[in-house]
């Protein structure tokens, strides 16, 4: 009979289908003329009604479920002989047809167009389709078993964004233990989790509602699983790390990485006319005026030539005459690379420790330990495509187009993958005749998951990343060795970085006297 | 065929049943009567499965009713006045879905009953009037020839000419089914029904057969020499005394020929003549609903 009933809804909804599909067509298309052209305004509109696709499916998913309501005691079906697992199925099926197959088949055909090849798109689209299916579709068929209406679903939706938005006010932006992976590499641990549990419980919610339909008792089940879920949000660092470690793909530390303190390497200053903070995207988790913030002078043994250390957390703690330790919270980010070819490469660590209490200990020698987990990146490629008006395949980096900024400073380079973008790349701009070449920029958004697609609700299975590259100011403050002119034979030049390993180091400093060490 | 014993259901504070007990045998036509909020939804919908009893139980088909499965719901059909079904549906369209549920469809009965109700097989449900969503779901309940006919006040907002339509296609078709209706509407259930249960605020007032309540219920009016006073303390089968002059009239829930004048001779002095006129089922329905209700007050 699920045959039989999902031709019943198609019947009743075949409208509602088409509309969704035109919906999701014409974002897909206006998505391929933004890739192709750098169309600006098509660009605006997308990132404003970007969620249309989805919030149109969302309203097709729970209007198939409406078709035969389970709250309530007037509908027909109910005395009807129809088994519950039969209109279970069928919505399912419905969903899967007129929701995910179609998404499934415009990300196929989205990467096809762009040139990459059939099973790096198909892979990439079955697991953004997963994910979809778990994260998106089954919650919605969930909202529209609780529900009688469309009017009541989106009352439902509004209430969980409600909740979901007042538990991170009120719960995790308070609490010391939460989000502690946040913006990390290992972010994707939680995610799983939460997908285990919507999985199981859209399966018991689903389960009980059609069966017993009992509406009061699902939705507090609901709300059970939603908190579930929340809940994930208190995994704490060393769990998850330690799953990435062990998925590692060389597991333990390969080499006998060490980090040691060398307070020879003299005080650290910010070079004149930089900016302080880093392109890395979890610095400003970490400003605060009400800290301090020291620069500790390291050497960092053994990173193998041309690999990057990434440290994925440094947590860091004051040990007292009795033995007995303070957290002093978490280091920022440390990111080096070692690039010839002595065997300890130096480094600053840029730590932040309370005002009240570094006012207290500042002149006291302290021993400081400091608990590292890291992640050695290798170089997996180097890249290179020409830097101007250039839309070229790269192994690694993916489909790259190049052009001039509307100011003639910048170059544009941006990049189209299939799956997960790489944890790290550098970029250059290359003069090829002379070999001149401008800084290296490096950017790293650690992304160390094994499967693409979480939390990914973009608009289709590619990953996008932009990467500006400069080659002069307009006031000419800054010469560049590659500039205007030489552009038209120079290159970009891409280096990406793969992680080889996830390890823990710890670092202690057995005395040290923080004043010495506050950033000028 | 229907066992209903000890069945309470409360919503919320409110205990819409309060334990009710009743048989409803095969082959029989049950009308449950009652006023508006004596039960009779609530009891057909905790007989359907739609509601699950707060206490006591119902077998339904000889099955719990909280376990009745497609297999008995195939031999159940369903008619009430709020029904929900799919009204972007045509008529057409919604028997073609309904069919392949039950086993026992039969094809040329459910053309015969939609010819008999004129019902438009390419009109949507929604743009049915209400008589013509009855006469639908009625078309939906009949052509698997159900054991059992539920039916949950199907003339409610029905004009007479629907009524009558709506009652010659059920009785056409009735055959053997056992069937349970539900109204408060007693002038159509009149020569339907078998058997009677009275509901009253969730409870069961009596249960009969059909035949003898109409024998135990007569209006009495028994004229005295002189004018005289209704007695203080009546006999309790004795309903609604009233006196006018020298005439006192009222219902007897008891009757019986033999005994019924010297029954009023011991209570009146000077009896000259005793009338005992039938009742039709309106009126014993609303004599016993009054006496509940004074009952209460």
């Amino acid at each position: 009979m699920v045959w039989h009933i999902l031709k019943k809804d198609w019947k009743l909804l075949w409208r509602h289908v088409v509309l969704v599909w035109a919906v999701q067509i014409f974002f897909g298309w206006m998505q391929f003329v933004v890739d192709s052209s750098e169309n600006r305004t098509l660009e605006r509109i997308l990132d404003v009604f970007g969620p249309l696709p989805l919030l149109a499916s969302a309203f097709l998913l729970a209007a198939v479920v409406h078709q035969d309501t389970i709250p309530g005691d007037r509908q027909d079906w109910l005395v009807r002989p129809v088994k519950s697992w039969d209109l279970i199925a069928a919505k399912l099926l419905f969903a899967l047809l007129a929701v995910n197959v179609p998404i499934f088949v415009g990300d196929v055909l989205q990467g096809l167009v762009h040139g990459f090849s059939l099973s790096a798109v198909v892979g990439s689209a079955t697991s953004r389709t997963i994910f979809l299916l778990i994260g998106f579709t089954f919650p919605v068929l969930v909202l529209g078993a609780l529900t009688k209406s469309l009017v009541e679903a989106v009352i439902g939706a509004i209430g969980f964004a409600l909740g979901v938005s007042l538990f991170q006010q009120l719960v995790l932006s308070r609490s010391p233990d939460a989000l502690q992976l946040r913006w990390s590499g290992v972010s994707w641990v939680p995610s799983l989790v939460v997908l285990f549990i919507a999985v199981a419980g859209a399966g018991v919610v689903l389960g009980q509602q059609y069966r017993q339909r009992t509406t009061l008792f699902s939705r507090g089940l609901a709300v059970g699983v939603v908190a579930l879920c929340l809940l994930t949000q208190f995994l704490p660092w060393h769990a998850a790390f330690a799953v990435q470690q062990w998925l590692s793909p060389s597991r333990g530390m390969p080499t006998p990485i060490s980090i040691r303190f060398d307070p020879s390497l003299g005080k650290f200053r910010h070079p004149s006319g930089i900016n302080p903070e880093g392109s890395d995207r979890r610095s400003h988790l970490f400003n605060d005026e009400t800290t301090v913030t020291l620069h500790v002078p390291m050497r960092i043994e053994s990173i193998p030539e041309g690999a990057i250390l990434n440290s994925d957390r440094s947590e860091v703690r004051l040990i007292n005459s009795n033995h007995k330790g303070d957290d002093l919270g978490l280091g920022d980010p440390l990111l080096v690379r070692k690039n010839d070819s002595n065997n300890d490469t130096p480094a600053y660590h840029s730590l932040k420790i309370r005002r009240d209490l570094y006012d207290r200990i500042k002149n006291q020698p302290v021993q400081l330990q400091v608990n590292y987990s890291l992640t050695l990146l290798a170089l997996a490629a180097s890249e290179a495509l020409p830097a101007k008006g250039a839309h070229r395949q790269l192994v690694l980096a993916g489909s790259c187009t190049t052009m001039v900024d509307e100011t003639e400073t910048l170059i544009e380079v941006h990049c189209l993958k299939p799956g997960n973008l790489p944890s790290c790349l550098s970029a250059s701009l290359e003069h090829t005749p002379s070999g001149q070449k401008n800084p290296e920029a490096l950017f790293c958004e650690p992304d160390y998951s094994p499967f693409f697609g979480f939390a990914h609700y973009g608009p289709d299975a590619l990953s996008r990343r932009g990467v500006t590259l400069r080659f002069r100011y307009a006031d000419g403050s800054v010469q560049y060795p590659v500039s205007g002119p030489q552009l038209g034979e120079s290159q970009v030049r891409f280096r990406i970085y793969h992680p080889q390993a996830h390890f823990k180091t710890s670092l202690v400093i057995p005395q040290i006297t923080l004043g010495d060490w506050e950033t000028q | 065929m229907i066992g209903v014993t000890d069945l309470w259901k409360t919503f919320g504070r409110y205990d819409a049943l309060r334990g009710l007990s009743f048989d409803v045998p095969d082959g029989s036509a049950l009308a449950l009567i009652g006023a508006n909020g004596a039960g009779k939804t609530t009891t057909i919908k905790v007989l359907m499965n739609i509601y699950k009893p707060s206490r006591g139980m119902a077998t339904v088909l000889g099955v719990d009713s909280t376990a009745i499965s497609p297999r008995e719901l195939a031999q159940i059909g369903y008619v009430s006045e709020n029904q929900e079904m799919p009204g972007r549906l045509t008529v057409g369209e919604y028997l073609d879905y309904l069919r392949p549920f039950y086993p026992r469809w039969d094809k040329s009965l459910e053309t015969l009953i939609r010819h008999q109700l004129l019902l438009p097989p390419d009109r949507k449900i929604k743009d049915l009037s209400h008589g013509m969503r009855m006469k639908m779901a009625l078309a939906c309940a009949l052509p698997y020839r159900p054991r059992l006919l539920i039916l949950d006040e199907p003339f409610s907002g029905l004009d007479p000419l629907v009524r009558d339509e709506f009652m010659e296609g059920l009785l056409q078709q009735a055959g053997e089914m056992t069937i349970l209706i539900s109204s408060h509407d007693l002038a159509e259930i009149d020569g339907v029904a078998t058997h009677v249960t009275f509901l009253d605020q969730g409870r069961l007032l009596f249960e009969e057969r059909m035949e003898e309540l109409m024998d135990r219920f007569r209006e009495v009016r028994v004229t005295l020499e002189q004018k005289q006073c209704a007695p203080e303390k009546p006999p309790t089968s004795w309903l609604q005394m009233r006196a006018a002059g020298n005439v006192i009239t009222f219902v007897d829930t008891r009757f019986s020929e033999e005994d019924l004048g010297d029954r009023v001779r011991g209570l009146f002095a000077g009896v000259r003549t005793i009338e005992a006129e039938p009742m039709t089922l309106r009126s014993i329905f609303t004599t016993l609903a009054r006496s509940a209700r004074n009952a209460v007050s």
